[in-house]
């Protein structure tokens, strides 16, 4: 049976274009304008995942997530606008699963739409509350386990432990010997020369473009950085 | 610098207090010398009028007496060979050391005189009253008296004065420094509380001009989202617009409308606040190497810590590396270093550089290099948020020429507070 999707947003020809796209994908789509509406929905029980506008008329998005929060915790994206203050919407804090700004490549959409729904599907995917997200980008350390898109990417247990020093520290810049200090707490094993080696296998298995990597940077004479925002996100 | 204003009015006050009584005093010490002079030669002739000519002793000292009595005065005649011939009071000694000069020290006591007649007689006399009008006492003391009085009660008016155009001063360049509520007190109905009711009324009105032109940036990004969106769905929607270059065309405006209204939209923002709301220690030098993995700029350096909004930072560093490759030429190269405690971020591009005469121009929202094209466009609100974000993080931003060519464009960040941990 296909997945029913609620579509909050009072802009109604924006909606009625993203029902027609998400139809042709396979997808049940029902629509409210309000999120008064967009709730009543929720509560009956209706949706499989939520699509949820941050401006509506009623109620402020955040308020309305909120609210859905309550009672359900059925998978909600929530479409922002560019330059809104992003990175609290997603996590424990108001708990939307992903976030898009408008205007957005409906393409995009559709994918961070199965990839929540996925995460949701799959008990054993479910997000552990340790696990550190960037953008796309699932570290779970508990599972030992990292995933793009909600797709496990393998990694060996020491390429594991290379990445989460390196997410741990996002935002910083690392050099070899400290990357080596942090990663001999819990291994023995030398990395020493390897480092760099490690460093392009995780790139093979977590960049969009290994040979353009975006997540874990280069900094030449200085060593590496783990990008804090992934994803076009800021 | 403060006290300039008060101390001028206050000065000028001073000065011509002082230059009115010195002239007073010049033109009383001349008008009481001439009057002096024609009382004193009209009571000379009086008394030789009053005196009977002739050697009568009995006339003449009957005469005294009732010139005696008349002025209350003690009165003595001598003969020209200094005998006494008559005398009414107590005797007065024909020579006196008294000449007119002297009346200013001791105008108050009987004073005696000496009047020689045309015969040779000489009549000394000592009046209990002056004889003639006294005129005005003490000039000097009199006229300095009243300059105090004027200057100690001027000193709180003048002081009152000044203040109140002090706080008026104060109150416009708090505003002028960006406080746009500000506003100053309107005391009293003169001059200065016209001048501060004014510039209060002058203030409400660009406030609020500021706030409509605000709120219409907020409300014209939003509305022209909307549109934004719907179009970047519909192209994806549309079957004859699943390929080729007209479709790549569409959405690479599409997404530079939307960088212009977000741009727009985050300027208005920072408009808006005075501080920055969230701050964290940031380290200038990854945050570089990430967006310069995004843009494709090399960077190299040591890392240097700087108290920062992650987010706002990260836009800095990318305007400006998209600045030098959309208007320089590659290769662009970002170094991130400390100096003098102070982190430094340099984007260098080999470009054409920039013009001298361009100055600061450049960080101006829409600044267009003079001779450009329509197509090449302006250099939009890029650098003007650079200078903006630089500036909520107390950061400075300047070009240079470098050696070689090109332009290079310098943030300094402010020493950043020692933090826990690195």
């Amino acid at each position: 049976m296909a997945d029913q999707v609620l579509i909050v947003d009072d802009d109604r020809r924006l909606s009625a274009m993203l029902a027609q796209y998400l139809s042709g994908n396979g997808f049940q789509v029902a629509a409210a304008e309000t999120a008064t509406a967009g709730l009543a929905d929720i509560a009956r029980g209706g949706p499989d995942a939520v699509v949820l506008d941050v401006m509506l008329p009623d109620m402020d998005g955040f308020e309305a997530l909120r609210r859905i929060r309550q009672t359900s915790d059925v998978p909600v994206l929530m479409l922002t606008a560019r330059g809104d203050e992003t990175d609290r919407i997603v996590g424990l804090e108001i708990g939307a699963d992903d976030y898009l700004p408008k205007p957005f490549n409906p393409r995009e959409l559709l994918a961070r739409l199965k990839a929540i729904l996925r995460r949701r599907n799959g008990a054993a995917a479910a997000p552990s509350p340790r696990a550190l997200r960037f953008g796309r980008l699932e570290i779970d350390p508990p599972s030992r386990s990292v995933r793009l898109d909600g797709q496990e990417r393998p990694l060996t247990s020491h390429q594991f432990d290379l990445l989460v020093a390196l997410a741990e520290n996002a935002g910083r810049t690392l050099s070899r010997e400290r990357l080596m200090d942090l990663v001999k707490g819990q291994e023995l094993e030398a990395f020493d020369r390897s480092i760099d080696v490690h460093v392009s296998r995780i790139r093979a298995a977590i960049e969009d473009d290994p040979k353009h990597p975006r997540r874990i940077v280069t900094v030449r004479g200085a060593g590496y950085v783990f990008a804090r925002f992934q994803d076009d996100e800021s | 610098m403060r006290g300039s204003l008060f101390l001028k009015i206050y000065l000028t006050l001073l000065a011509s207090l002082a230059v009115v009584a010195i002239a007073s005093a010049a033109f009383v010490h001349a008008v009481q010398d001439r009057d002096a002079a024609g009382w004193t030669s009209r009571r000379d002739a009086f008394i030789a009028a009053m005196l009977p000519v002739g050697g009568d002793p009995v006339g003449l000292q009957e005469a005294v007496e009732r010139l005696s009595r008349a002025f209350d005065a003690d009165i003595t005649v001598y003969d020209p060979d200094g005998r006494v011939v008559a005398m009414a009071g107590r005797p007065v000694p024909a020579r006196t050391a008294f000449g007119p000069r002297q009346r200013m020290a001791d105008d108050d006591r009987p004073r005696p005189f000496v009047v020689r007649l045309d015969d040779g007689r000489l009549v000394a006399a000592r009046l209990r009253l002056p004889f003639g009008p006294g005129g005005a006492r003490f000039p000097f003391a009199w006229l300095a008296l009243i300059a105090a009085v004027i200057g100690v009660a001027a000193y709180p008016v003048v002081r009152h004065l000044t203040r109140r155009l002090e706080a008026v001063r104060q109150g416009m360049e708090r505003w002028g420094e960006g406080a746009l509520d500000t506003r100053v007190p309107v005391r009293g109905g003169d001059e200065v509380a016209a001048v501060a009711a004014s510039f209060n009324h002058a203030a409400e009105q660009v406030e609020r001009l500021l706030e409509s032109h605000r709120a219409l940036l907020a409300n014209a990004s939003h509305e022209l989202r909307s549109p934004l969106a719907r179009l970047r769905m519909a192209v994806d929607l549309e079957k004859g617009l699943k390929t080729g270059p007209a479709r790549k065309e569409i959405i690479r405006n599409l997404a530079e409308l939307d960088a212009l209204v977000e741009e727009i939209l985050l300027a208005s923002r920072l408009d808006h606040i005075d501080r920055l709301e969230r701050t964290e220690a940031l380290d200038l030098l990854a945050l570089a190497a990430e967006e310069g993995a995004r843009c494709g700029v090399s960077v190299d350096g040591e890392p240097a810590l700087v108290e920062g909004d992650a987010k706002l930072l990260t836009r800095l560093v990318r305007n400006l590396m998209q600045n030098a490759l959309r208007h320089g030429a590659p290769p662009v190269e970002a170094h991130v270093g400390r100096e003098g405690g102070a982190a430094v971020l340099r984007v260098r591009d080999h470009g054409p550089g920039i013009p001298a005469t361009a100055g600061d121009r450049v960080f101006e929202p829409f600044y267009r290099p003079e001779g450009r094209s329509e197509t090449a466009g302006g250099w939009g609100l890029g650098l003007s948020l650079v200078r903006q974000i630089a500036g909520h993080h107390g950061a400075s931003v300047r070009h240079e020429a470098p050696a070689g060519g090109g332009a290079c464009f310098v943030v300094v960040f402010p020493a950043a507070p020692p933090g826990p941990g690195t």
